[in-house]
């Protein structure tokens, strides 16, 4: 994406978020709503602004520029490892409910240890990673659930 | 009401054929996690830290102090309704009038008044009209009468919007025929520099920030029945003229659900924690009042502000910016 | 006061209180390194530590913890660019840099030298000139916050990088994620989409974690498989007392910061959160080297971290002489001091001036006392950091973050809120909206709103409520500083093309 596509699809996106936000408007007492208005006005010109400036010769021959520049060819970070960390992190976050924190931590991290640990995934890198992944959870569970007293999701299936 | 009506009937029935927790009988034999849905610091949380210590004597596996903040209570005690075990181990400290101003305000609260498993109600903080120990105003009188001389130009800071507080000040206008504002302030400690600073005119306040500040401010009425001992010289509204008795009031909820011999157990702990000698000298020396109102007690209380607090919520949030 | 001072350093020196004032450094600085444990849960989560011990050792020890979590927010801003306290946000800008380069110890030892000096500061305005300082809070009422907001804005003017109307946007983005929940004055239930978990709103904790540390932890699983690793770690020998010299010529930067982090802290209501971006802006704003900030650059550590240690002091400045909390953690102190039957104002500096001064004292020598620890545990933890697989570094970091995220209010949905802030966050820097900007907004948004709606009730007497915002002369200054400082980074450079020709005829 060079800056001009990106400048106007974040425009976009900030227009849909002031639009999730102008859809609830529902102010019951009559000062609810002076600052955020004030500030969804505010925002909506900003944005325009750098959606009708994108579309100027000078944003078309800056991006030239950029495009010449040897920092252009710089490689991208690796999506897959990415997507699959962010992944593994959702699901983490998503088993906290049903299974608790010991048992979603557990999973979590030997998953995440295991893929990132490259073409060497045979059991004992599951197993390392497994070993690691509870000594540190049991080390946080005892810092923070013993120490500093902090109720941890206990797992409402278990 | 329904829905606890439900809930003792289910919980009775079921106590009936023999499936009660069998462990019920020997509550307490579990930490307690005393949930505080305000911010650390303020009110509730120096209550639940006096209390500490007594309660430990009781629970003696422990006693937690959590925090579930936000949304003035709102958060935490939606949070007990809907997702906390009610086993009598989770309690969250609850304030009125919030609980019954919230599902009254808000489309959805997250909770209703009647979800709320009432323990017990251990403290009041009076509501009480504070100004700068260098203002004019002497007496309630002379701020009334300032008032009627300048319409809507005496400003009143408090804490929190739809709290006693801002109730109090609604009161006041009314009783007296004045138009004061009220500013709400996040909390009573933010509130205080405010007035020190001359921003606002006066408080409507709590009588634990009179306390706290005896050499900055001056106590002109307090909305008790009677004078508390530790501000023997502020006089009631009652005794200058105006029926008004109005404060916050904290206590202790379980979840919707809890048997009712834990809610009783757990009641009767803090009766006698509200009993040990150290606990009321230090809720006395902050300022607060303490209540003794048992499960039935403070039910029938919360039942009873409902019309009365109905009757207030037109008038909140009424000043006009514009 | 000089009596007061000997009494102090007396009931400080027993070897129970020493020990106190190392025990609570340290619990505090590895609290302030976890992200999500902010110095205000911290403080908190350990009051009942301190029920069985007499006022003045509860004091020494909370002091303690509160100095040392602002100080141990810089390393895991340093380290995994992600500030452990929301004091540190600005340290992450120079100081991950500076890591990924290989110079994470050198960035420990600025911050370590900074907090010091920055937080025996904040005591010694504390000490010598409470009343007076005092006072100065109080001018600030509701319309002069909404100007402090705004004049905290216009430090985007420098954080932006690149484009400033998108800096501006990402800006008012934040401030109206601030707006979600419960409306701070008026008690409206705001933007919430529906669920009741938002009637809280979003918590900046969440939102620091979220935006800062796991765009940072998707990238170092992205680069897993290469094995030479930004986050390496050059052994350098001299590394201390070289960086401290280097920090200590930094004079003016000290000063400055310092002063800054105090008179923020004595505002109630804003804590070092503000303190340590406004002391950044400035810091970049005089030196000679602006363009070199946020690449790795040694000033703007020891501005940030400076500052937000002098916060400490500064805060309990209005708390001990007006009973009024000048940052979060205050609160709590405050508290202590009720229940301890301790009441702030001129009782404190008389009947209990033992108690008092060694608290005092206590937080000073704490600041002290972070010097060989800090030194000591960065190193310690630089290498580890610098040396842990990264198969290891990443679902360590993951489970810091999901953990912080879930502490702060006891709530899994804010685990959620914070991943998914995460993964926007990652594509709003990719389409260049700057995390930083945002959370400013974030930070300054319930202040500007409160300020603002305040003043207009305030300004009922007024034909017009909005005059409220323009009466006092305070208000003026503010908004004349704000306009300075709003076009100052515009007018850098025509400077600079002034003194340049002027220069040119000196040489032969």
């Amino acid at each position: 994406m060079n800056a001009r596509t990106k400048d106007r699809v974040g425009s976009l996106l900030a227009l849909v978020f002031v639009a999730s936000l102008a859809v609830q408007r529902d102010y019951s007492t009559s000062f609810g709503g002076i600052f955020p208005d004030s500030i969804m006005i505010l925002l909506v010109l900003l944005v325009l602004a750098t959606f009708v400036l994108s579309f100027t010769p000078h944003a078309a021959m800056k991006d030239r520029v950029r495009e010449g520049a040897p920092e252009a060819a710089e490689d991208l970070p690796r999506r897959k490892p990415m997507v699959v960390v962010a992944v593994i992190l959702l699901a983490w976050a998503l088993l906290l409910r049903p299974v608790g924190f010991a048992l979603s931590s557990i999973v979590g991290f030997t998953a995440i240890a295991w893929y990132l640990a490259g073409e060497r995934k045979d059991p004992k890198v599951i197993l390392r990673s497994a070993l690691v992944g509870i000594a540190i959870t049991a080390a946080l569970m005892l810092v923070f659930g013993q120490l500093l007293r902090v109720p941890l999701p206990r797992g409402s299936l278990l | 009401m329904n829905r606890s009506l439900v809930a003792a009937i289910v919980l009775g029935a079921g106590a009936a054929a023999g499936i009660a927790p069998a462990h019920a009988a020997e509550y307490p034999s579990e930490p307690l996690n005393y949930v505080i849905c305000f911010n650390p610091g303020g009110e509730s949380d120096i209550t639940a830290r006096i209390q500490e210590q007594a309660l430990k004597r009781h629970y003696k596996q422990g006693v937690v102090v959590s925090y579930k903040i936000g949304g003035g209570g709102s958060v935490g005690w939606s949070d007990l309704v809907h997702s906390t075990k009610p086993d009598g181990y989770t309690l969250a400290g609850h304030n009125l009038p919030h609980i019954v101003l919230q599902p009254l305000q808000r489309g959805n609260a997250g909770y209703q008044t009647s979800d709320l498993e009432n323990v017990y109600i251990f403290e009041s903080t009076p509501n009480i009209l504070l100004v700068r120990n260098d203002s004019p105003y002497k007496t309630l009188k002379d701020f009334i009468a300032a008032a009627k001389g300048k319409p809507s130009g005496l400003t009143l800071g408090g804490s929190g919007s739809a709290s006693a507080n801002e109730l109090g000040t609604i009161m006041l206008n009314k009783a007296a025929g004045i138009r004061t504002t009220y500013v709400p302030f996040t909390g009573s400690g933010s509130a205080a520099p405010a007035l020190m600073g001359g921003h606002v005119s006066g408080l409507m306040s709590y009588s634990t920030m009179a306390i706290e500040h005896k050499g900055k401010f001056r106590a002109l009425a307090i909305m008790t029945d009677e004078r508390m001992k530790v501000l023997p010289d502020v006089p009631t509204f009652k005794e200058l003229g105006y029926d008004l008795v109005e404060g916050a009031y904290r206590g202790v909820a379980a979840p919707p659900g809890t048997p009712d011999d834990v809610v009783k157990k757990a009641a009767a702990i803090f009766e006698d924690v509200m009993n040990d000698p150290e606990v009321v000298k230090k809720m006395d020396e902050n300022g607060f009042k303490i209540e003794k109102m048992g499960p039935e007690q403070s039910t029938a209380f919360v039942n009873s502000r409902i019309p009365l607090y109905k009757d207030l919520v037109k008038d909140l949030g009424q000043a006009k910016a514009k | 006061m000089l009596s007061n001072l000997l009494t102090g350093l007396q009931h400080l020196a027993t070897l129970q209180n020493l020990l106190l004032v190392i025990a609570g450094t340290t619990v505090g600085m590895v609290a302030g390194a976890l992200p999500g444990l902010t110095a205000t849960m911290a403080v908190a989560l350990l009051v009942p530590f301190t029920y069985a011990m007499t006022a003045t050792n509860g004091l020494v020890l909370l002091g303690a913890i509160y100095m040392g979590c602002i100080y141990g927010g810089a390393f895991s801003a340093i380290l995994i660019n992600t500030p452990g306290t929301p004091s540190s946000i600005g340290t992450t800008f120079d100081g991950y840099p500076m890591a990924r380069a290989g110079r994470g110890e050198q960035a420990i030892v600025a911050a370590t030298i900074g907090s010091a000096i920055g937080g025996v500061f904040g005591v010694i305005a504390l000490i010598f000139l409470a009343p007076l300082l005092a006072e100065v809070a109080l001018r600030f009422g509701p319309a002069e916050y909404f100007w402090v907001g705004v004049f905290g804005l216009t430090i985007i003017s420098s954080l932006a990088q690149g484009s400033m109307l998108k800096g501006l946007a990402g800006a008012a983005i934040g401030v109206l994620i601030s707006t979600i929940g419960i409306a701070p004055v008026g008690g409206d239930v705001r933007f919430t989409y529906g669920s009741v978990a938002m009637q809280g709103g979003v918590d900046l904790i969440v939102i620091l974690i979220g935006l800062f540390c796991i765009p940072e932890v998707l990238t170092i699983a992205s680069r897993a498989h290469v094995r030479a690793e930004s986050l390496e770690y050059k052994r350098d020998k001299g590394v201390f007392w070289n960086t401290t010299k280097e920090v200590l010529a930094q004079r003016a930067n000290l000063l400055r910061s310092s002063i800054i982090g105090t008179i923020i802290g004595i505002l109630p209501g804003a804590g070092g959160s503000i303190a340590n971006l406004v002391s950044y802006n400035e810091a970049r704003r005089a030196s000679k080297t602006p363009e070199k900030f946020g690449t790795g650059h040694l000033e703007g550590v020891v501005a940030t971290e400076t500052a937000n240690n002098a916060v400490v002091g500064g805060g309990m400045i209005p708390l001990v002489t007006l009973g009024v909390p000048g940052a979060p953690p205050d609160a709590i102190i405050y508290g202590v001091l009720m229940l301890q039957g301790l009441h702030p104002g001129p009782e404190m500096f008389k009947e209990r001036a033992d108690v008092t001064y060694t608290f005092m004292l206590g937080l000073g020598l704490s600041a002290l006392v972070m010097v060989p620890i800090g030194i000591y545990g960065g190193r310690l933890l630089t290498r580890f950091v610098a040396t842990l697989p990264k198969r290891y570094l990443v679902p360590g970091i993951a489970i810091l973050t999901i953990i912080g995220s879930y502490a702060i209010r006891n709530n899994i949905t804010d685990v959620i809120l914070m991943l998914g802030f995460g993964v926007v966050g990652y594509w709003l820097k990719y389409l260049g909206f700057e995390a930083s900007p945002i959370v400013l907004g974030l930070i300054l948004g319930p202040i500007m709103e409160t300020g603002l709606v305040q003043a207009l009730l305030i300004g009922q007497q007024y034909s017009s409520p909005w005059t409220a915002l323009f009466v006092s002369p305070l208000s003026w200054i503010l908004i004349a500083l704000s306009f300075l400082s709003f076009v100052w980074p515009y007018f850098g450079p025509l400077r600079r093309k002034f003194q340049k020709p002027a220069l040119a005829p000196r040489q032969p």
